[in-house]
């Protein structure tokens, strides 16, 4: 376990029937950094966002968070421990209302002023009445974003944050995730876009068929072989 | 040593009366498989199969095994039309919808065959006359119900893996999007395992006035039992449900020769509840919370 | 996919009250909303003193069938969670009441409130296993439950305490004006339990759970704890009302008591009618069926089921979210928590 690292994988499996989905996957995500992941479709990313955050079972190996084991924990548990998640398909409650689903996971007596703080971040603090349903998709994707921070995490999950959203709205996210990280927050990011990945992310790790192929700096992994051929075949 | 044999024959009779349960939990695997619907109507359908194969016998005296042959396919439309009338309606809600919709059309048929066939409990006996296997003596219609069963069991699966429309009814249970790209009609396939379910609950039911009794309301023990099946087995997985509904009748009936059939009944739903408590995917259900 | 802007229905709700209770005067409102159940409890309380007993009778099970309707939803309406094994939970309060008074001579005020506890017990024990699983592994067992328990206490060793499949008697010592007082009270503790849920953090993260288990967990709500909390309290009120239906029927027998078809099937055909997830909407449901069936077909017990059972059909096909949320998404109730 290293020192600075908030995320440590260790030949961490995955198999569903005889398909292993992930292969032995080690990888670190140091304190404060945003980490690219990387992967041609059905290389096992979201799967491996699965099994971090106590969706899925791993079958065998460990996660540590900030060293301790998280590999057996729940899903709320690991919520609560500091690693929040958005998905793919944005998975708000579109029939509650924006401040609802801000509120909604949280004990604290601070929680309305954070949740306040949030939704005045991301520009939301207008609609916080209105039910997410009527919200348009990239308010949607904020929506979420600013739901996963209420919980204080120290690292942040997203799966495809820019995906489907006109250029302004990416922008605006990744301002925020930028502004986030300036608070202290570690980001792992699951996206096809490369222009993202290469001008925002420290680090890159990228993954074929469930296993990672490379991990380093972004203009060191675009470079290497393998993560060539896998995007783009021999 | 005749204890023990004693012992082995109640374990090979539980087996042959768990061939049914087999059938039957198939049924509603493979209705789950396909359209992630839980026929609480599954009992009905047995019941049903009860009657037409008790009629059948009455009217012409044909036997409960070539009754089979007008009371699969009869259950099979029967389940077709209540797939395309009210199931397909509700494909793609959420799982409550499609639970209250079959805990509805339950209650229906069982009120209706309440006052169609009348309450009072039906049978009629077959082949009763033992049969010397093994050392062990067992009623012939038991041994030729247990055959059937298996060879229904095996045309299934065949079915399943060799014809076309069997791998349609697969691809559909695995992958839904994918299966529709490559061409396949869902709502064919739909109402086709609908229908296929409702037959083999219906066969289960064809043997149902030989080996117990039958009346409007025999289809709440058995759903419980083939409940008991696919929390063992796994909603979903044919093979399991096809081991564990073979399983469960060897358990029943050893825990009836020990104790009592009240207490086998407690054991059916005690197995759920135990199998939940360790394992809230079903025992060879995925892993998934 | 939508302008990032203010949409137009935004501009538009905002500016005109489209709601139709809301085109009301606004003193009729008030008067209305004031006066109706001021008169309305006035009424009830009054009721066994100036109407016949059959009439109170009837009121006693509208009452009945309130609790009931909305112990339901409290559970299943709010975390999607369907409870097919509901008249268990019924079964188990009405037996207790049964035996403490039947085998143990208690007064039926402890007796009744012991059912509500041991239900809740019951309830507690229960959900421990079942409410881990997967929603369709939970209405599967729960249906189960019905029939586990018909077996359980039909069974000879039991007798001594429950009379096996012979059944038991009692006198409850109940007048009744007392039955019809009490059960009312459980009716409006019920419904109070409700609302207050209703408008506590604690219900909405119930409802997320009927929205999307998965997406409250990774958000850090331990849904299993919150389903069990809910269960058990469904299970204390369940346990409440069962208790007094006992001290009606006087004699109870396992193949009568354990009708999944009559004591799981009408709750949850009220409920669904009404409104699951509303605060009004079971009693709305009990209220209108009570009437409509008592009225119409209750002397025909087989048929009794068979509507509740096609009406159920027609709910989840036509009018799935119920008739409140129906009128609400028409504009002609409000949108409002209060409901």
């Amino acid at each position: 376990m290293q020192d600075g690292a908030t995320l440590v994988l260790e030949r961490v499996r995955k198999d569903f029937g005889g398909l292993r989905a992930v292969d032995d996957c080690s990888f670190v995500v140091e304190t404060g950094k945003i980490v690219g992941l990387i992967g041609p479709n059905g290389a096992g990313k979201t799967t491996l966002f699965q099994v971090i955050s106590g969706v899925l079972k791993r079958d065998s190996g460990h996660i540590y968070f900030h060293g301790d084991d998280i590999s057996r924990l729940p899903p709320h548990e690991i919520a609560r421990r500091g690693i929040g998640r958005t998905f793919q398909i944005t998975r708000i409650f579109p029939k509650m209302t924006v401040w609802e689903n801000m509120i909604v996971a949280s004990h604290s007596a601070g929680a309305e002023e954070r949740a306040r703080e949030m939704l005045e971040l991301a520009d939301l603090l207008p609609l916080k009445d209105h039910y997410a349903a009527e919200l348009s998709f990239g308010q949607q994707k904020l929506l979420d974003l600013m739901r996963v921070m209420m919980l204080n995490p120290q690292l942040i999950l997203l799966d495809e944050p820019a995906a489907g959203i006109n250029p302004t709205m990416q922008n605006k996210i990744l301002d925020l995730i930028h502004r986030l990280n300036d608070q202290g927050s570690t980001f792992l990011i699951i996206e096809h876009d490369m222009d993202i990945i290469m001008g925002h992310c420290e680090k890159v790790i990228a993954l074929n068929f469930g296993r990672v192929i490379a991990e380093g700096r972004p203009d060191e992994v675009r470079e290497n072989e393998e993560v060539l051929t896998a995007y783009f075949g021999k | 040593m005749g204890e023990l044999l004693n012992l082995i024959e109640f374990a090979l009779r539980g087996l042959m009366v768990g061939a049914v349960y087999a059938l039957m939990a198939m049924g509603l695997s493979l209705i789950f498989g396909v359209m992630r619907v839980v026929n609480v109507a599954h009992g009905e359908f047995l019941m049903l199969g009860g009657y037409v194969s008790f009629f059948t016998w009455s009217y012409t005296q044909l036997n409960p095994i070539a009754s089979l042959l007008i009371a699969m396919p009869v259950l099979f439309f029967f389940g077709v039309a209540i797939q395309r009338l009210f199931i397909e309606r509700v494909v793609g809600r959420p799982e409550l919808s499609s639970l209250m919709l079959c805990f509805g059309l339950s209650i229906i048929l069982v009120q209706g065959a309440q006052v169609l066939f009348t309450p009072d409990p039906r049978g009629f006996t077959w082949l009763l006359y033992p049969v010397r296997l093994l050392g062990w003596n067992f009623p012939m219609y038991m041994l030729m119900i247990f055959a059937t069963s298996m060879v229904i069991a095996f045309a299934l699966f065949l079915f399943l893996k060799a014809t076309r429309w069997g791998k349609a009814i697969r691809a559909v249970s695995q992958n839904y999007e994918v299966a529709q790209a490559c061409g396949i009609d869902a709502r064919k396939v739909r109402m086709l395992s609908f229908g296929c379910g409702a037959a083999l609950a219906g066969a289960a039911g064809a043997f149902v006035p030989v080996q117990f009794s039958l009346s409007p309301g025999v289809g709440h023990e058995f759903i419980l039992k083939s409940f008991a099946v696919v929390v063992v087995g796994g909603l979903g997985s044919l093979s399991g449900a096809f081991l564990a509904g073979l399983l469960l009748g060897m358990v029943e009936s050893l825990i009836t020769f020990y104790f009592s059939s009240h207490l086998a009944q407690l054991t059916f739903y005690a197995t759920i509840i135990v199998v939940l408590l360790l394992r809230p995917g079903g025992l060879f259900g995925t892993t998934e919370t | 996919m939508r302008e990032d802007s203010q949409s137009a229905t935004d501009r538009a709700s905002a500016a005109k009250p489209e709601i139709l209770w809301e085109r009301v005067d606004w003193r009729v409102r008030k008067a209305l909303l004031w006066s109706l159940p001021l008169i309305l409890l006035f009424a009830l309380a009054i009721l066994p003193y100036v109407a016949s007993a059959y009439t109170v009778t009837l009121t006693f099970l509208i009452f009945f069938w309130v609790a009931t309707a909305q112990s339901w939803n409290l559970f299943s309406g709010y975390t999607g969670y369907v409870n097919f094994g509901y008249v268990g939970l019924v079964g188990v309060g009405a037996y207790t009441t049964a035996i403490l008074i039947g085998k143990f001579g208690a007064h039926w005020l402890p007796a009744v409130g012991a059912a509500g506890v041991v239900t809740a017990a019951f309830g507690f024990l229960i959900g421990i296993p079942l409410l881990r699983a997967r929603g369709i592994y939970f209405a599967i067992a729960m249906l189960g439950l019905a029939e586990g328990l018909r077996v359980f206490f039909s069974m000879g060793f039991m007798a001594p305490l429950t009379g096996g499949g012979v059944g038991i008697g009692f006198i409850s010592g109940m007048s009744l004006e007392a039955k019809y007082y009490a059960m009312g009270l459980v009716a409006l503790l019920t419904t109070v339990v409700v609302f207050v849920v209703a408008n506590s953090r604690f219900g909405l993260q119930l409802l997320t759970i009927r929205e999307d288990e998965l997406a409250a967990q990774v958000m850090g709500i331990n849904t299993t704890s919150k389903k069990l909390m809910a269960f058990t309290l469904c299970a204390f009120l369940t346990g409440l009302a069962g208790g007094l239906y006992a001290a009606y029927v006087n004699y109870l027998v396992p193949a009568t008591m354990f009708v999944t078809a009559y004591y799981t099937l009408i709750p949850i055909v009220m409920a669904t009618f009404g409104g699951l997830g509303t605060i009004l909407g079971p009693v709305v449901g009990a209220v209108l069926f009570t009437i409509i069936s008592e009225a119409i077909w209750a002397r025909f017990i087989f048929l009794h089921m068979v509507i509740f059972g096609a009406v159920l059909i027609i709910i989840i096909l036509f009018m799935p979210q119920g008739i409140i949320p129906w009128l609400q998404d028409r504009r002609i109730l409000p949108r409002t928590r209060w409901l």
